[in-house]
């Protein structure tokens, strides 16, 4: 028993936004200053404490494999885009298809975290060791949550429960995974900037 | 979007793929340069590595936000309220850290008490055991 | 517009609600709940400055660490549960969608959560009254480390769970005022002719949205140092402690400005209907609100002058600071000259709004000497730093809220409340006000510090102005009197019947379009029957030529 909220499919026409697009880029602008607060945290962590690269070199971080999680990741984001298209394009199979790539990749990206954690910790390393730790698993497990998040939110849009509305609103559908998606590029995003500054510099 | 227009787009977002996978690789390998050794350079080895690394990021950002996002275009609003984090997010990164250059002691609270003579200038040396942490 | 004939369940209707309007009651009626309690945290505070082992008695009634538990939580119970959710939650909710002419908010469901998270976050703040044997949290309302990272007891860990709740609720809130503004304005309501107060909300929640993640992050911190010893603020581990207050400030600046905007568009509402010409420099009062929301992200360290910046730090953010006071003075100023030439109704609302200006005024110019860095040296974290916020919130921002009450009840209810009893309220409370605060000057310029739980008897040099602390709390006293007669007449009027003289829905015969298109409530489902379009902007008040002394927006 809704009421119409105006908008909620159509752009609006000074605007160029229907309602749910707006709020979401609003949403990813608060996150900006949130992943933002974390990196400042790093830099003035890392910049100091001059035994910092120490630390960095005792903890062994598997670079191979967080560029293979990096590569999950952004083949993830191209599948998004592909469901997304594939709604444009009339084709519900298609949107199944390249949206349970995408689950499929979330998950391969977050059982590779895990083996990363699991070694961490096997080595005694846990965020309480060292400020590196602690950035370490603060950042990444913020990142890992917001993927979790994600899966949820995509799943929900995968499983017949969210499908259904494809049927009777099948606009409406296609903008929720629009600004679904762009939560989930966002979320790539951050780990773009991530993966560089943690494992790399 | 049209049809006939989403299928031209479906190109681009391969396209895009392919080069974010490249750059990935990329900046792996860039990592690995040894900039110490390339004393010729202006700068730092360090602000080398970071600039590089920064910059390769900063492309494969641009190339998700403006082809995945689609926001090249999306409207005014949405390019000014994020211009406003992207500013407010560069006034949080970079004000502390030149307060603490700009402070009398230039170090952090932590040098000041580990005292490291190498790094940093301090107003008071503090004499604790390196071992103490 | 649908019509829907089916029961909704008591629960649906009315516990998890996603009407706008029933929700900003959710959020005022629980808001001032809390607001209630914090006030009688601090009568239990003045109660000790006054009365203690120093000045005579026998025993404390609280001991120190109580004193600190109730004044970290009296500020936050205030800031955070009281004043922002009635502004914002309250206010902002339930007039937002009608001023701009919409059924309701963008996102409904979305709204009705975020009040049940601030429900959540209220209790779990609350709940930390009762922790056996232990106290609530006792860091001050601004947690710093390594105070709060080290303080004994769980009262600190439920703060900032409670914390990470009211954030989140904020920012589900803050989005919805934000879509609602741009996305469903109706036809002809351009953002020029748009009424201050959207203005007010629309810089707040922008401010809201930026600010908060950054607290957001410290709490996470602050919680993992507490609960797991990791170092990000603990300068042993290589942390910093300075890094903690940086990510507190940046959020709690703008929130200050949160608590005021707010505020400002509500007086400006009250005095340009009771004027009844236009809002003088409403323009510039728009232009003057987005300056202020972009500036207050650079001025935060003004609260860290003492912790040992560089010159050329203090010099930065004291020119900001300098800078911002600008803005609200142009703002303040506008209101003020609009009185020119107006013929001004008395009523309560007005009393409060007026009232406000020259509070508002008080606790801005004795901000300047605290946004000074070298003043700031003798002024930081003494009495004068609580005088100077305390006239801005408390006969300023709290004085805003009563306005809004009395004036936006007959819209609610649908019946106005009593101007005796409401002049009664205003002329206790605006003495006994100021009987609180303006000694607290006197105070804070001998240097009295701050938080000291015995009101500053060790203190030589403040000898002479200790005899202020019982003034200032039978002050305290009586201001709780006052608002015994705001609280009967609140409920009195809602239980009572409605008189045949309130049949009018637009009593005070005002322009915007929750006055002169809406019901007395409006209607539950989509508060218009028809969908209004707007010809004008909003304070047409004595146009030339016209019969009646106001236009409405949405008159043909």
């Amino acid at each position: 028993m809704d009421i119409e909220i105006p908008y909620n499919v159509e752009e609006r026409k000074d605007t160029g936004l229907y309602n749910s697009k707006l709020g979401i880029w609003l949403f990813l602008a608060s996150e900006i200053m949130l992943f933002g607060a974390l990196f400042s945290t790093y830099i003035i962590l890392r910049t100091g404490d001059p035994f910092w690269m120490l630390h960095v070199k005792e903890a062994h971080l598997n670079i191979p494999l967080a560029t293979l999680n990096t590569a999950v990741l952004i083949l993830s984001s191209v599948t998004f885009v592909m469901s997304w298209v594939s709604l444009k394009l009339k084709d519900l199979s298609k949107f199944k298809f390249y949206m349970g790539i995408t689950l499929l990749c979330s998950i391969i990206f977050l059982v590779i975290k895990y083996f990363e954690y699991t070694s961490k910790f096997d080595a005694g390393h846990y965020p309480w060791t060292h400020n590196f730790y602690a950035v370490y698993f603060t950042m990444t497990g913020l990142h890992g949550l917001h993927i979790i998040g994600g899966i949820i939110v995509n799943a929900y849009f995968w499983l017949p429960v969210g499908l259904k509305m494809w049927d009777t609103e099948p606009e409406r559908f296609t903008n929720r995974i629009e600004v679904a998606g762009l939560y989930w590029h966002f979320v790539d995003l951050v780990w773009i900037f991530l993966f560089p500054s943690i494992y790399l510099l | 979007m049209s049809s006939q227009n989403i299928e031209s787009h479906i190109k681009v977002y391969w396209n895009v793929f392919y080069a974010l996978l490249a750059f990935t690789v990329l900046t792996v390998a860039v990592s690995y340069i040894p900039f110490e050794e390339y004393t010729f350079l202006p700068f730092s080895p360090i602000f080398w590595i970071l600039f590089v690394g920064l910059t390769i990021a900063c492309v494969k950002g641009y190339l998700v936000s403006a082809y995945f996002m689609h926001l090249n275009d999306e409207s005014s609003t949405i390019y000014y309220t994020l211009l406003l984090s992207v500013i407010f997010l560069f006034v949080l990164l970079f004000i502390p850290l030149s307060w603490r250059a700009s402070a009398e002691s230039h170090s952090s609270e932590y040098e000041q008490y580990v005292n490291t003579d190498n790094y940093v200038k301090f107003i008071e040396p503090k004499h604790h055991d390196k071992d103490d942490h | 517009m649908s019509h829907d004939n089916h029961q909704e369940s008591f629960i649906r209707k009315y516990v998890f609600s996603i009407d706008h309007k029933w929700i900003g009651i959710q959020y005022g009626v629980t808001s001032m709940i809390f607001l209630l309690f914090g006030f009688v945290l601090m009568m239990i505070m003045r109660y000790q400055l006054a009365y203690n082992t120093s000045t005579g008695l026998e025993k404390d009634i609280i001991s120190p660490d109580m004193y600190n538990a109730l004044g970290a939580m009296h500020g936050t119970i205030m800031v955070f549960l009281g004043v922002v959710p009635m502004v914002v939650g309250a206010f902002g909710n339930y007039l937002v969608p009608l001023q701009v002419g919409a059924p309701d908010m963008a996102f409904p469901k979305l709204n009705m959560m975020s009040y049940w998270l601030y429900f959540v976050g209220g209790v779990i703040m609350l709940a930390s009254f009762f922790i056996p044997d232990a106290l609530p949290a006792h860091s001050g309302w601004t947690s710093y480390v390594p105070l709060a990272t080290l303080s004994s007891g769980p009262g600190q860990t439920f703060w900032l769970c409670g914390m990470i709740f009211l954030i989140a609720s904020s920012l589900l809130g803050s989005t919805n005022i934000i879509v609602t503004i741009f996305q469903l304005r109706v036809p002809g309501l351009t953002w020029m002719r748009l009424p201050f107060f959207i203005w007010a909300q629309l810089v707040t929640s922008f401010l809201l949205l930026l600010a908060f993640p950054p607290l957001q992050a410290a709490a996470i911190f602050q919680l993992s140092d507490r609960l797991i010893d990791t170092g990000f603020f603990n300068p042993y581990a290589g942390g910093s402690v300075l890094l903690y207050q940086h990510l507190f400030w940046f959020l709690a600046h703008p929130e200050v400005y949160v608590l005021i905007l707010p505020a400002l568009g509500i007086v400006a509402e009250v005095i340009a209907n009771n004027i009844r010409k236009p809002l003088w420099g409403y323009k510039s009062m728009v232009y003057s609100s987005i300056w202020l929301g972009f500036m207050s992200f650079i001025v935060w360290a003004h609260h860290m002058f003492l912790t040992g910046m560089g010159t050329t730090m203090s010099s930065f953010f004291m020119i900001t600071t300098m800078i911002i006071s600008i803005p609200s003075v142009i703002i303040l100023s506008s209101l003020f000259l609009s009185l020119w030439g107006g013929s001004i109704r008395f009523n309560t609302p007005m009393l409060f709004a007026l009232s406000f200006l020259p509070m508002f005024g008080i606790g801005g110019l004795t901000g300047l000497p605290l946004g000074l860095a070298t003043a700031d040296i003798h002024l930081h974290d003494t009495y004068y730093v609580i005088g100077h916020f305390h006239y801005v919130v408390a006969p300023g921002t709290i004085f805003a809220i009563f306005a809004g009450i009395y004036f936006w009840f007959p819209k609610i209810t649908g019946k106005t409340m009593s101007e005796m009893l409401g002049k009664i309220h205003f002329y206790g409370s605006f003495v006994c006000m100021n009987g609180i605060f303006m000694p607290m000057f006197l105070q804070g310029l001998t240097g009295l510090s701050r938080r000291m739980a015995n009101g500053g008897y060790d203190y030589a040099h403040a000898k002479e102005v200790l005899y202020l602390n019982e003034i200032m709390s039978i002050s305290a006293f009586l201001l709780f009197f006052f608002q015994l007669f705001f609280i009967y007449n609140f409920f009195w009027t809602i239980f009572r019947k409605r008189y045949e003289t309130e049949s009018d829905t637009n009593p005070w015969k005002a322009t915007t379009i929750e006055w002169t298109d809406t019901t007395s409530p409006p209607l539950g489902h989509g508060n218009f029957e028809v969908i209004p379009s707007v010809y004008r902007g909003a304070y047409e008040y004595s146009v030339e030529g016209r019969e009646k002394d106001y236009y409405p927006q949405t008159e043909e």
